[in-house]
């Protein structure tokens, strides 16, 4: 047996055993809850004729179904954006918020808060204010960083850290200014919640989550190339402009996408890409979808924490990601400071 | 033996007690302020509630003021102008517990007079701090009054509950993104209390609370506390779970946020008034 052979094997465990932590953790957020129900009893009230307006089925299949699903899409793509970003920026600190994009979306529907647009409109100003938010900083952050068609991407870097900080500043502006019920409104919001009411914002967060995985597979190549630098990689005859700048736009899309719908949720982008360095290498080939697979898991169980440890109130589900990858981060840092 | 007293020495006495009561009334008068600053809505409800108006000369952003020349504005929710309330020169400050702890010790150290109300936990604090208020206006009397007629009349109000039925399981809704619920010792409890209901979030401490938790809880009535298109889409939310009871029976309704989240003595009742109505006696008969 070859190296390679024994590479794809391990490669082939690992995505059958993140596969099965991802349908595990979605079974147990299911089955999870104000009302505990049995594993059967929930396959039973999805796929069966089961009494549709029965409280399990209500619970099941309206708030506890939509939420995984839903925890899949963002985690999955939040994960992906990262570690798209970190082969992009050859830096393991850059998470999709860093260039930006969560101040972006935060100024946009804290903007529409303050207005009371959702009031008057419609809740949908809200996914839209942030989604809307988050592309003009991204287009802000591209154009202030490219010269002549070329991007630096240090320049683009530190233009998103300074973007985002005004914008977070803006976004303070516009707190002191709004009212005590506004104020509760922006705060929260910034903490993040799966709890969506609009099953098509669901489906189409699902959507873009699945394509960007799909069409992030094809610069797997690119990626690995682009980890040796990029002149080193134009050498090897990858388009180092080009690919930077699909990729770029490509993560933030997936990350503005996420940031409508689910508010502010941190440390994903971050946290799952470095756990699976450890784990599988720095190959993209594996990389991309192992981090969609475990990103949705560690998201469907942070909800699943978020929502039962101080039942039956609930915590926002940011300040959950926060403290668990916060945790995480530190302990390998000090155990690969051991094993040095 | 007792000596008549003289016209004379008796004009004299009636002259003494005369100034004595001019130099009482003087100084009385004295100590109602003239120039307030009214930090939070809800104290300047109160203030016009009083007729106080006349003596209000700054309050927050979101004050509704009768009259926009009634008072200029020197705070946001939370952030204080202290300089424009300064220039003001106001002769009492009234905060609430959502001023900055900060900004009240600044007002002390330069001596401005701060009426401080803290959070209110019942119908019973609204009353006492309204009359706190009056005594402090210089409208005792009225404040007195007002209060007397607000707990006559939700005793009278609290009279319509019909006998014999058992107590309603209530949902009351005050915040949707995240769900927040009406949660013991506040005065909104009261609404449910004073209406006969159960609150079914009674065990909780913290407002926020999960929607299984609601349509586990199964209740009998659902209130939503009016916020704009997002009370309607919330409506719309819950009468997708078409087996809570509240559902089946048609028994969601919205109430007035500016009645049942800052009210006055006088919009409690009225507050309380649609709750026991459409508790009992709207859509279908409790």
């Amino acid at each position: 047996m070859t190296e390679k052979d024994r590479k794809y094997i391990k490669w082939s465990m690992v995505l059958i055993v993140l596969t099965f932590i991802l349908i595990a953790s979605a079974l147990l957020a299911l089955s999870s809850g104000e009302l505990k129900i049995g594993l059967k009893k929930v396959l039973e009230l999805i796929l069966g004729n089961e009494d549709k307006a029965s409280i399990n089925s209500m619970l099941i299949n309206q708030i506890r179904l939509p939420r995984v699903l839903l925890g899949i899409a963002v985690g999955g793509a939040l994960s992906l954006s990262g570690v798209i970003l970190q082969g992009i920026y050859r830096n393991p600190l850059v998470e999709p918020y860093t260039l930006g994009i969560s101040g972006g979306a935060s100024l946009g529907v804290a903007f529409v808060i303050v207005l009371e647009l959702q009031l008057k409109l419609g809740e949908f100003m809200l996914p839209l204010a942030g989604f809307i938010g988050a592309a003009l900083i991204v287009f802000l952050v591209y154009f202030l960083s490219s010269r002549k068609g070329n991007i630096s991407i240090e320049r683009m870097l530190l233009t998103g850290v300074m973007v985002s900080f005004i914008a977070s500043s803006a976004m303070m502006v516009l707190m002191a200014l709004s009212d005590t019920e506004n104020l509760h409104g922006i705060i929260f919001w910034t903490m993040g919640s799966l709890d969506e009411p609009n099953i098509s914002l669901i489906y189409l967060t699902m959507i873009v989550a699945i394509s960007g995985l799909f069409f992030s597979c094809f610069f797997a190549k690119d990626l690995n190339a682009l980890r040796l630098g990029k002149e080193k990689a134009m050498h090897l005859g990858i388009r180092t402009n080009l690919v930077t700048k699909t990729l770029f736009f490509l993560a933030s899309l997936l990350a503005g996408v996420c940031v409508a719908v689910t508010g502010v949720i941190g440390f994903v982008g971050l946290i799952i890409p470095h756990v699976l360095r450890q784990i599988v290498g720095s190959d993209y080939r594996i990389l991309l979808i192992s981090s969609f697979l475990l990103g949705g898991s560690f998201l469907v169980l942070s909800d699943l924490v978020a929502r039962t440890i101080i039942s039956p109130n609930e915590l926002p589900i940011g300040v959950i990601t926060g403290i668990i990858g916060g945790t995480i981060f530190i302990i390998m840092m000090n155990s690969k400071k051991k094993k040095k | 033996m007792f000596k008549p007293i003289n016209s004379m020495k008796l004009r004299r006495i009636k002259s003494l007690l005369f100034f004595l009561f001019l130099i009482f009334s003087i100084t009385t008068k004295a100590k109602i302020p003239q120039r307030i600053i009214s930090l939070a809505p809800v104290i300047t409800k109160n203030i016009y509630l009083l007729h106080g108006e006349n003596s209000l000369v700054g309050c927050t952003s979101f004050c509704k003021l009768k009259n926009p020349e009634d008072a200029q504005i020197v705070a946001s929710a939370i952030q204080v102008n202290i300089e424009k309330v300064i220039m003001l020169k106001p002769d009492l400050i009234i905060a609430s517990s959502l001023t900055n702890p900060e900004t009240i010790k600044i007002f002390n150290k330069l001596n401005i007079d701060v009426l401080y109300f803290p959070l209110q936990k019942s119908f019973g604090d609204i009353c006492s701090d309204f009359q706190t208020l009056g005594k402090r206006l210089g409208k005792k009397e009225l404040s007195d009054q007002i209060v007397a007629k607000a707990k006559n009349d939700v005793e009278k109000i609290m009279g319509k509950i019909p006998k014999n039925v058992s107590a309603p399981e209530i949902f009351f809704q005050i915040g949707a993104n995240p769900l927040f619920s009406v949660i013991p010792n506040t005065f909104q409890e009261d609404f449910i209390d004073f209406a006969g209901g159960k609150n079914i979030a009674k065990n909780l401490t913290i407002g926020s609370i999960t929607r299984e938790k609601v349509i586990v809880s199964n209740p009998d009535i659902i209130f939503i506390s009016t916020m704009g298109m997002v009370g309607l889409e919330e409506k719309k939310r819950w009468e997708t779970y078409k087996n809570v009871k509240a559902v089946k029976n048609k028994k969601i309704f919205f109430i007035d946020q500016e009645k049942t989240c800052s009210p006055t003595p006088d919009l409690f009742v009225e507050a309380l008034n649609e709750i026991i109505y459409d508790v009992y006696y709207k859509n279908n008969k409790f």
